[in-house]
């Protein structure tokens, strides 16, 4: 019995200081973690931003030739100017290119984005012949190579008499919205609950109109991050655009670019890294401002 | 909540609904859709397809009072091309204020983007492109002959060279507004007098060259060469000098011939054997930069990029013909090409007669004396016409470097401008390029697989005949074999669903 | 939870007729702007459609289908872009996992800047940022072999030497796209309620043994999706290497949509770049059908 019960006394205290020693081992872990998990996110958040900066620091510097330019220079130092910008602003008409980018983008991101909210609606909620295929369809068909696409497309386009006009870019750019936001909605609806809108329903509205009245407020997030993405796609596309305009009057920036930084016989890399600085910043402020969004509007949750 | 309650509601829901209730018509159904997609689809691939127009009306009138709009592609570069463009066109629209002219400029308007527009029946009624590509064209079906257009003391008035570049199988397809190929430019701050021979350019390179492989930007270089670069543009000069040529008379490509194999050899050895010129050149404007900045003394270009040397090197900069190869007796012989305006056919425009005839002005007022004059003295093109050849020559008879491009003028060859020709620019890029690139030393064998290359796809492309197409057979065949793959997809997917 | 743990399905099974009607627009978009193309290309591949047969050209059936088999350059050019997209993908997939879960930690700050300053090669237009590389990779004067002098290394001819041609372009790609997939996985991980890490802590998992046991058991499928997308949307990448590298050195980074392009554009054989294209979809159905059928990946698509 005393044997017991010393052994027992003795196994407590035992478990007491390793208790003690654990803590502290795993409070030490705990601190390795983090230090480590920093180093990591800095090292990656470095990599991301270093090409920025040497784009921006670029920019401003008035040297005009690559190989002219030294270490030294990716330093802030004394010689910066903002003659590259205001040569693009000033003596090309970069205000027209940005008016037409906005017609374009503007235009294709509402109808594209107003087009995928009904019809992922309906691949989510209502009973639509042939669903499962018609996603496969959607999500496959559309990683197919443009290279295949353009010669079509141009045919297509010339037929209709849509080329060289804003409406022959609008229609192709809101269509690739469409198919991609109407896969992110059905997604995304069909995580939200059928409760409300049946409560809706015996309330006496529609079944349009608890689904509009009803999932659109909730599915608000999916629908801004569609939205995002459909303006991200004809801000930057040179590949349809350059096929499809040859009037001037109606560049986009995308073209814009390509005529300052490669029409001219003397290729200013600053010239084209201001360009890029014009070009890249909006479209980050607009990523920023609707960053919690980017998160929750892929809605890749387990529960699918 | 628990299982059993789920089998419950499970069971109970089964029970309210019929079994298999409407999964017939879900896929009949389904089926129905989908064949309609595809079938619609197949639609506008058969009515989309361009259509030719009409048969090409060869009387053009002799004038014309009726208003009539042109489309117009290619104003030249910006800069001082484009300006000489809108000041010529000014002057034609007050000479003929009946004609209006659309015009966009040359950027952003690639040979590709004509291609397709002509295949579609939409591409301008004047197109300005280079002679070889325009070949190309023609070849196609896409250019208008213009032998019966013109009359011979209009074609007289141009030099012999610039007409042979836009004449293929005997028909005049473009009217030549320049004509230019590529000079030694050399840096007299680091060469004094311009070299003769092949082997005074080299020891010229090599005295000048200073390799010091720890700071780049430090080095000097005799002859930066990046053989990938310019897809064998610069390259074609040197096989006349070795005895060679790109293809025989027969329009056959002769690149494995010992002498093509020597004159890359020594394209090759710039960099590899005799060290004057650095690895890793991918771009044009690499070789440019170092020039622009003293930092290599020798470089192959064109008039076109004399304006910017003179920015940057001044009074140092001038320019001397490729010289003489002491060893083989022959001369090195840049391809003199020319860029050149064209009218498009009508099955590429729908261009009308008025509106030939309204493009025959065009293209003539925009080549005529004046718009050379003012090209020569704006934007240093090199004239076309003989008339404006006199007075660029009397211009510049105190000016060095026309003096070296005069010299140059005497040893050249005519831009190959049939389209066989295509197959020897990106060919040489991929396999001569590469060979700069690896710095292994086989051009023998790299020559025999560029020769390969070109052929088979010569081969390829012309082989097989063409026979007219029966769009319903293959058509429907082709709707027939996506119907199939399409219904068994439908059966492929719905087949969990049963479970 | 019970609601959201199961998604809904629609217990009416007819079919609704009038749901075509909200669709439409996507069943004309697959029409016109899928089906359309892809019916044109099979088409085209079956032609002479070339610079010599430009108006005239007429059906030659599978003769570009046999040259394109019977010519050296197909398996290089496959080989290329089976190391381009698995490379691509074992890279950046597993990056952006790993971002996503340190990310995930409970009480580790500064999740917002660092999320935040990730967003810069997603947001800014690839072809600039493309360009920016190859200026940055150039050989001469480019600033990566500036740095690399600073230590010591002597220049190295990033994109135009075959042995670093290939893995700078993979380079370039990973820094593009590392962004996209740490916020696609940060969704998938935050899905997982904190109730279960505390459960495996409380049971003594470490780090690892929560990763092995619960969250990539949970997350199976998405990544699954996630990662065979993202070899999908490498394949089909052009931009990358048609800007950086050109296919070049030769053909060594040539991929079949950078080939099929060289030919259509730069050769004026519009049938056989077709040809070229319609090989690579038909090996991409291959691999997205026997993939699925092991992974069951699309079943999150309903």
């Amino acid at each position: 019995m005393e044997n017991k019960y010393s052994k027992k006394e003795k196994v407590q205290r035992r478990e007491e200081v390793d208790v003690f020693r654990m803590n502290n081992y795993y409070k030490n872990i705990r601190t390795l973690k983090k230090i480590a998990s920093h180093l990591v996110l800095i090292l990656f958040a470095l990599f991301a931003v270093f090409p920025i900066y040497y784009v921006v620091i670029t920019s401003l510097n008035s040297i005009g030739s690559l190989s002219a330019s030294s270490l030294a220079d990716l330093l802030p130092n004394t010689k910066m100017t903002l003659v590259n910008y205001s040569q693009i602003i000033f003596q090309h008409p970069f205000f027209i290119w940005l008016r037409n980018t906005l017609i374009l983008t503007v235009a294709s991101t509402f109808i594209g984005v107003m087009l995928s909210i009904t019809s992922g609606l309906a691949m989510s909620r209502l009973n639509v012949p042939a669903k499962r295929m018609l996603l496969y369809m959607l999500l496959i068909l559309s990683l197919f190579p443009f290279t295949m696409m353009v010669i079509p497309f141009y045919f297509m386009f010339s037929n209709f008499h849509l080329l060289n006009t804003y409406l022959g870019l609008i229609i192709p750019y809101s269509a690739g919205a469409v198919i991609y936001s109407t896969y992110l909605i059905k997604n995304y609806v069909d995580g939200l609950p059928t409760s409300y809108e049946e409560a809706a329903q015996m309330d006496g509205l529609s079944k349009a109109g608890a689904l509009f009245r009803i999932l659109v407020p909730m599915a608000r997030p999916v629908i801004v991050f569609a939205a995002v993405l459909a303006f991200m796609g004809p801000y930057t596309d040179y590949a349809l655009a350059g096929q499809f305009i040859s009037s001037p009057s109606l560049y986009t920036l995308a073209i814009g670019m390509y005529y300052v930084s490669q029409g001219s016989i003397t290729m200013n890399y600053g010239t084209y890294a201001a360009f890029s600085v014009l070009m890249g910043i909006p479209i980050f402020i607009l990523f920023f401002v609707f960053q919690k969004y980017l998160v929750s509007g892929f809605s890749l949750s387990m529960y699918k | 909540m628990s299982n059993s309650k789920k089998d419950a509601s499970k069971e109970a829901k089964s029970r309210l609904l019929p079994k298999h209730g409407n999964v017939f018509w879900l896929k009949g159904f389904a089926v129905v859709a989908v064949t309609a997609l595809f079938i619609l689809g197949g639609f506008v691939v058969l009515f989309s397809h361009p259509q030719g127009s009409g048969p090409l009306s060869t009387s053009v009138p002799a004038t014309s009072s009726n208003s009539v709009t042109i489309t117009v592609w290619g104003s030249g570069s910006p800069g001082g091309e484009q300006h000489v463009f809108n000041s010529t066109l000014a002057y034609f629209e007050a000479q003929y204020p009946n004609i209006t002219v659309q015009d966009s400029p040359a950027i952003n308007v690639a040979s590709t983007n004509f291609a397709s527009a002509a295949h579609a029946g939409n591409a301008p009624d004047v197109y300005r492109d280079t002679s070889d590509n325009a070949g190309a064209l023609y070849a196609s079906g896409s250019v208008l002959n213009l032998s019966s257009y013109l009359n011979q003391s209009f074609v007289n008035s141009f030099t012999t060279g610039t007409i042979k570049d836009w004449t293929l199988n005997g028909a005049l397809y473009g009217v030549p507004v320049n004509t230019n190929g590529v000079g030694l430019y050399y840096n007299m701050k680091l060469v004094k007098t311009p070299p003769k021979t092949v082997y005074q350019m080299l020891q010229d390179a090599a005295n000048v060259t200073k390799n010091t492989t720890s700071t780049t930007n430090t080095s000097v270089w005799g002859m930066p060469y990046g053989l990938g670069t310019n897809y064998g543009y610069r390259a074609a000069a040197w096989f006349p000098a070795f005895g060679g040529q790109i293809f025989n008379s027969q329009e056959v490509p002769v690149l494995n011939s010992s002498q093509d194999t020597s004159a890359v050899s020594f394209l090759y050895n710039l960099t590899y054997v005799k060290n004057v010129s650095p690895k890793g050149l991918t771009s044009m404007a690499q070789e440019q930069q170092l020039f622009e900045t003293n930092r290599s003394a020798f470089i192959i270009d064109g008039p076109w990029d004399q304006s910017l040397y003179t920015s940057y090197l001044g009074s140092n900069l001038n320019v001397t013909a490729l010289p003489y190869d002491n060893a083989t007796g022959h001369y090195p012989a840049p391809i003199w090409g020319s860029i050149g305006y064209f009218i498009t056919s009508p099955q590429a425009s729908g261009i009308t007669s008025s509106q030939i005839w309204a493009s025959l002005k065009f293209i003539q007022f925009e080549t005529n004396l004046t718009a050379q004059k003012n090209l020569f003295t704006k934007a240093g093109d090199f004239p076309s016409l003989k008339a404006a050849g006199a007075f660029a020559a009397n211009q510049t008879a105190s000016d060095p470097l026309a003096a070296g491009w005069i010299a140059q003028e005497a040893h050249t060859q005519i831009q190959p401008n049939f389209p066989q020709m295509n197959f020897y620019w990106s060919n040489f890029h991929t396999y001569v390029g590469n060979l700069y690139d690896n710095g292994t030393h086989n051009v023998s064998s790299v020559m025999q697989a560029f020769q390969n290359a070109v052929v088979s796809q010569i081969n390829q492309e012309t082989a097989t005949p063409a026979a007219p197409v029966n769009w319903t057979l293959y058509g429907g065949i082709i709707a027939a074999v996506v119907i199939v793959a399409g219904v068994g997809a439908f059966f492929y997917t719905s087949r969990k669903k049963k479970n | 939870m019970t609601e959201r743990a199961m998604p809904i399905k629609n217990n009416n099974r007819r079919i609704d007729f009038k749901s075509l009607l909200w669709i439409l627009p996507v069943l004309i978009v697959l029409a016109f702007l899928d089906f359309y193309p892809i019916l044109e290309g099979i088409y085209f591949s079956l032609t002479d459609f070339n610079q010599f047969h430009f108006f005239n050209y007429g059906f030659v059936g599978f003769a570009n289908y046999s040259y394109i088999f019977g010519s050296p350059e197909l398996r290089t050019v496959i080989a290329n872009t089976l190391v381009w997209s698995v490379g691509s993908t074992v890279v950046m997939v597993p990056a952006g996992f790993m971002l996503a879960l340190i990310m995930n930690q409970k009480n580790l700050r500064g999740k917002y800047i660092y999320r935040s300053l990730y967003l810069f090669p997603w947001a800014f237009p690839a072809f600039l940022t493309i360009l920016v590389w190859s200026n940055m990779l150039a050989y001469n004067g480019g600033v990566v072999n500036d740095l690399l002098g600073l230590v010591g290394i002597s220049s190295i001819a990033w994109l135009t030497s075959p042995t670093y041609a290939m893995f700078s372009i993979i380079f370039v790609n990973f820094w593009l796209s590392f962004p996209y997939y740490t916020f696609v996985y940060t969704s998938a991980v935050q899905s997982i309620p904190n109730e279960l890490y505390e459960a495996a802590e409380m049971d003594g998992y470490g780090s690892l043994r929560t990763l092995t046991r619960v969250t990539l058991p949970l997350l199976k499928r998405q990544v699954a999706f996630i990662t065979i997308f993202g070899f999908i949307f490498t394949w089909n990448n052009f931009y990358v290497p048609f800007l950086l590298t050109g296919g070049g050195p030769g053909i060594s980074t040539q991929i079949l949509i950078t080939y099929s392009y060289l030919e259509a554009f730069s050769y004026s054989n519009y049938a056989l770049g077709a040809a070229y294209a319609i090989i690579s979809i038909l090996i991409l159905l291959v691999f997205v059908i026997v993939t699925n059928h092991y992974t069951k990946m699309m079943s999150i698509l309903y």
